[in-house]
């Protein structure tokens, strides 16, 4: 069963939507871009550009290490306002120039040791009209991913939740 | 799926107990489809047994975890207890997973403007 949020957000006519399918653990985000294909894949591949937005404000995205080629990696913090950071490897397995890029995605300490098995991450491009789309699959499967979700307060549960209750809160809204 | 959560997890540290306390409540498939039964009206621990091929008493085990929670209530009518959900502790996780889609939200709002940026630079 799929929970789906999907929003046009004001202003303009760009879709957003967060979905996440418990029985296969996967989240799935889709967004619109109001620009071309070149430049959003550049956003998503860049460092330069990747820092400006990966973190959400107040935190900070900070690169040390990016070399986008099947095999490189990108090594960054997400800084908080007070400077703590948290770091994390994503490593570059796929690559489609401008189509599609997968990655592996790990937590990791300042010395960069992987906290392994980490997530996979799939982004698709395209592009109509001069917006482009970019459709994210994040995809978690082992036992001891799941066991590392729950250390992140991230149970089963979550999924369960994103599932459900939705559908939950609009039949209780309506008692 | 933890690194997508990564920025989330530090967003929400103050809810840490909750977290423990609540999703780990509904972790259980059973106390799922108690939550998903319970949610309709409120109903007697038999009447949920019934929906169920367990046990009496591994359904009482899941309503006292839950109870415990506090995601449901118990009210007494009669001769029989009723349990019902607790509307405003559902509400509690809703609004916890509403941050995992901020996240995602905010950090594309600022990839807009960065386009948008990116866009007038070439322009000039």
């Amino acid at each position: 069963m799929l929970n789906e949020e999907k929003s046009r957000r004001p202003g303009n006519n760009l879709l957003f939507d967060f979905t996440v399918d418990k029985a296969t653990k996967t989240v799935f985000v889709n967004r619109e871009f109001a620009a071309d294909l070149s430049l959003v894949w550049d956003a998503f591949t860049t460092q330069e550009i990747l820092d400006q937005w990966w973190a959400p404000k107040p935190w900070a995205s900070k690169t040390k290490i990016m070399n986008f080629e099947v095999g490189g990696r990108r090594f960054y913090a997400m800084v908080s306002p007070e400077g703590q950071e948290h770091w994390s490897i994503q490593k570059y397995t796929s690559i489609s120039p401008k189509t599609n890029f997968k990655m592996l995605n790990a937590f990791a300490d300042a010395a960069e040791n992987p906290q392994l098995p980490g997530s996979d991450w799939d982004l698709t491009f395209s592009e109509q009209n001069g917006t482009t789309k970019v459709s994210i699959v994040i995809y978690n499967d082992s036992l001891e991913r799941m066991e590392k979700m729950i250390e992140m307060g991230f149970t089963e549960g979550f999924s369960m939740i994103l599932s459900n209750l939705e559908d939950m809160l609009t039949i209780l809204s309506k008692k | 799926m933890h690194i997508y959560l990564q920025p989330i997890g530090f967003a929400t540290k103050n809810l840490n107990k909750m977290r423990r306390d609540i999703f780990q409540a509904i972790a259980d498939p059973t106390r799922r489809a108690i939550i998903t039964l319970i949610a309709l009206q409120a109903m007697t621990p038999n009447a949920i047994a019934d929906n169920f091929n367990t046990t009496r008493q591994s359904v009482s085990k899941h309503l006292r975890i839950l109870t415990e929670c506090k995601l449901v209530k118990q009210e007494q009518q009669g001769r029989e207890i009723y349990y019902s959900l607790e509307i405003e502790k559902m509400k509690e996780i809703d609004k916890w997973i509403e941050q995992f889609r901020k996240i995602w939200e905010t950090r594309f709002n600022q990839l807009d403007e960065v386009l948008l940026t990116i866009k007038k630079q070439k322009k000039c």
